[in-house]
This record gives structure tokens, sequence and C-alpha cells, in this order.
């Protein structure tokens, strides 16, 4: 959830992690032996680690995650590269909106305004048909602006520091200013 | 005095309903909210977040608003007691255009007793938009009369710099994770030229520390040290290295000393010390 939460992986990757940031020869090279590891787990985490020192590197390797066969890593590379400051894992969050557990739906809609910066509803406590009409919104802004939307890292970040004096999704229902 | 009352409760249940009737007719109507109903949604806990986002990009008009709205969230209990409220929040977002205004207030406030928290405040507006704010902050730093605003503005400099060590604890390296984004650069080229007035700071604070009191001269000793060169580096790590343990405050946080100790000496180490006689051997 946002920028604000840090990641974790398998032993392996943090690891490597470490001894890269100790700057120990070769560690890089080992991150980036992860993308291509059998375990989905490790090259979600390498990809993660090795952004710390190769972001294009990162986003490529995550980008083709996306169409792994299980919806929770897609989840996950679309989460990561939100967190890389790359559009590609906004629908995936527009599709949680309409995920029955509401926690699901509630964290969706957080990082979703976060890394839009769209004061649209996304309410996971309202009623079904308030809910759909919230997503489908949320669609149809997304048709109209996938072409020249940036992520608003920086905003996010903010968003990260500020919480939770401001919080991006309120318990409370009615988020909108008449 | 009973008819006083009835009067004074008809009149304002009669504005407020006139109030929430105008804002009704606007939803309806699909007019856009006014910049002075989206600052004072601020406000109120379900609609800041949206508010924040709506002013990102209201202009110039919504700065002065927001501005007037900071000394009245300031040091308000129990939420904002982190100085980050939803007018710094809007603040932030509106970035490199809010500066000007920011710091003329704060120019102002830094002066005036009993304007701590709103001074506190506008400085953590300035550290959020970035390096940018750099001037403005070693302004307000300089101008103020309160060693506390004055400890605030340069740590927000301080913390300018993506924190990869951290000193003294065993964090996994997941904890100081940041993804590649340089902004060393445009941090060195804004403050290598305000590095003689922090040097200033630090002489000043220096004469007039007195045990117990807050500490500015930490933070300036550590942006000298950490981003000067020469004498004023070394004046920097002079104060820092030697001393580093004799006034260690727990309220001050970052810890600029102890992270530059360990960035001396540690397994983290990010630049090389060793050319100073104060530093102590490893």
């Amino acid at each position: 959830m946002g920028l604000h939460r840090p990641p974790s992986g398998p032993a392996v990757v943090t690891l490597a992690l470490k001894f890269a940031q100790a700057g120990v020869g070769g560690a890089r090279e080992l991150l980036a032996k992860c993308l291509v590891d059998s375990d989905i787990q490790v090259r979600l985490a390498g990809a993660v680690a090795l952004s710390a020192f190769d972001r294009p590197a990162a986003i490529r390797q995550l980008a083709t995650e996306l169409s792994n066969s299980e919806r929770a890593y897609r989840d996950r590379a679309s989460d990561y590269l939100l967190m890389l400051g790359d559009a590609r894992g906004i629908p995936s969050l527009i599709e949680r909106l309409d995920d029955p557990f509401e926690s699901i739906a509630r964290f969706a809609c957080h990082d979703l305004r976060i890394y839009t910066q769209q004061p649209r509803p996304c309410d996971p406590s309202l009623p079904a048909d308030q809910r759909a009409r919230n997503s489908s919104g949320w669609r149809e802004w997304w048709r109209t602006n996938a072409q020249t939307f940036r992520v608003m890292s920086k905003e996010a970040e903010l968003d990260g520091a500020a919480w939770p004096s401001v919080a991006p999704v309120s318990f409370r229902p009615a988020e909108t200013i008449d | 005095m009973g008819r006083l009352l009835v009067t004074v409760a008809i009149v304002g249940t009669a504005l407020c309903g006139i109030t929430i009737s105008a804002r009704r007719v606007n939803a309806q109507q699909g007019t856009p909210p006014s910049l002075t109903t989206i600052v004072a949604a601020l406000d109120e806990e379900r609609t800041a977040w949206v508010a924040t986002a709506r002013l990102r990009t209201a202009g110039p008009g919504a700065v002065s608003l927001l501005l007037d709205a900071v000394p009245v969230q300031a040091g308000r209990p129990p939420r904002y007691q982190s100085s980050w409220t939803p007018a710094v929040l809007a603040l932030a977002k509106i970035g490199v255009p809010a500066i000007p205004a920011i710091s003329e207030r704060l120019a102002r406030v830094a002066l005036e007793s009993g304007t701590q928290f709103e001074a506190q405040a506008l400085v953590r507006a300035l550290g959020a938009i970035g390096p940018e704010a750099i001037p403005a902050l070693v302004e307000a730093a300089s101008r103020t009369n309160f060693s506390p605003t004055r400890l605030s503005a340069l740590e927000r400099i301080v913390e300018l710099e993506p924190r990869h060590v951290v000193f003294g604890q065993l964090f996994g390296p997941w904890s100081v994770w940041r993804a590649a984004e340089d902004r060393t650069p445009e941090i060195q080229r804004t403050l290598a030229p305000l590095l003689p007035r922090v040097l200033e700071l630090l002489n000043r604070d220096m004469a007039a520390w007195r045990p117990g009191s807050v500490a500015p001269e930490r933070p300036a000793a550590y942006l000298l040290a950490r981003w000067g060169g020469g004498a004023i580096r070394a004046r920097g790590l002079e104060f820092s290295m030697p001393i580093s343990g004799a006034r260690i405050s727990t309220r001050q946080s970052p810890d600029p000393m102890s992270v530059l100790a360990n960035r001396c000496t540690g397994e983290g180490r990010v630049w090389d010390c060793t050319d100073h006689p104060a530093v102590p051997p490893l």
C-alpha cells in the first residue's frame, strides 16, 4: 500500500540486496540473476531490489510479470510497477475496486488515489450498486487518460509521509466536497 | 435573556440551512466548489485528502488561503502534532510555485513569539517540496530567533537526502531500500553556495548553547561536513566527530551526527572522511 510500505522478499534476495548495498563485488549481478529464477517470489522481490541500482531493468521484468497466470502475482507486479513510477499498474488497481473483500478494495482505493491524485469516489463501504458506479467512473477516467497519464510519485510520497494525519481513504462515508 | 437565546438559535439554524442549501445547489447544478469551500474541507477528516488533491492544481489563489489555514491547524491536538496538517500537505503538493509565499509568511512568523507551531508547519511544507526550497529553509534558519525553528529548518535540509544507513540499530536491507533516483547533484548545487551562512549559524549557536537546550548546530555541522569542501567541511567534521557523544539528545530525529559517524566509519560508508584529523580511527 503506497510508498510508505517497505517491501520485503525471500532470504536469498534480502541477502543479495544487503551485499549490494554494502558494495560487495558481484552482488548486483546476483540480483540480476534473480530476475530469471524459476521462483516467482524471487523474480518479483529481485526486481524491486535491483531497482535500487537499475530501475529500467527492474521495470522491464515487472512488466513481463503482468501476464502471469495467477492474479495475486499480477497484482503484486502492478503494485511494484507503480512504486517505481510506471503507470501500467493502474488497471489492476481499478479491477481490485470491485473485489468482494473490503480490505482489498480499500487498499486499491488508497493506492489509486495517491498515485493518480484523482479525488474520484471509491469508498469500499458503499452499497454494491454505488461501488459499481464508482469503479465504472474510474474505468472511464482511465480510458480517457491512459495515453497521457504519468504516475504522481512525488505526491504519493507526500501522502505517505502525511499519513495517518491525512488519510487518502476515510473510514467515514461521503468523501466529496459539494 | 431567554428570548435572545431563542433568536440566536433561530438565526444560527437559518444561516446553517442557507450554507447547506448553497452546497446542495452547487452539487445539483454541477458548479465546482469555490476555493474557500475546498480549503474549509481540509478541516474535516473525511474530506481533507480530497481537498489536498483538488488544491494541487488550484493556482496561486489557493496558496494564500492555505497559509491562513496553517496557523489554525498547526499544533492542534491530537491529530496534527506531527506538523503534517492537511494545509501543509496541500501546500507541499502545490510545490515550487508555493515557495515564495510560504517563505514570505515564514519571514514574518519566524520573528514573532507564540508562532512556533505555525513556523514549524511552514518549515515542514518547505522541506516536503524538495531541494528547490533549500534557500528558503536556510533563510528561515537565519532569520528566526527560536532555536527549535532553526533546528527544524536545518533538519528538513538534512532529510532531503534519503537515508541509506541507520546507526546503532540493525535494520534489514529493505528498510533503507530506495529505487534509484539520485537528487544528490541538485542538493549539492543548491546548498553549496549557502554553506557559509550555515557556518555562521553553527558558530552563533555554538556560542549560545547551554546544557539541555535544543542543538540546531548539530544538523548545521552535518550539512557542512556532508556537502562542504575544504575549511567549511573541516569545521563540520571538527564539530561532529569528536564530541558527538556529548550532546546527543534522543528527541532529535534524524540524528545527523550519528549518521555522519556511521557514514565515515561504518560498513555503509558513503563518503571518505579519512582526510580530516578529527575523524577517529576505525
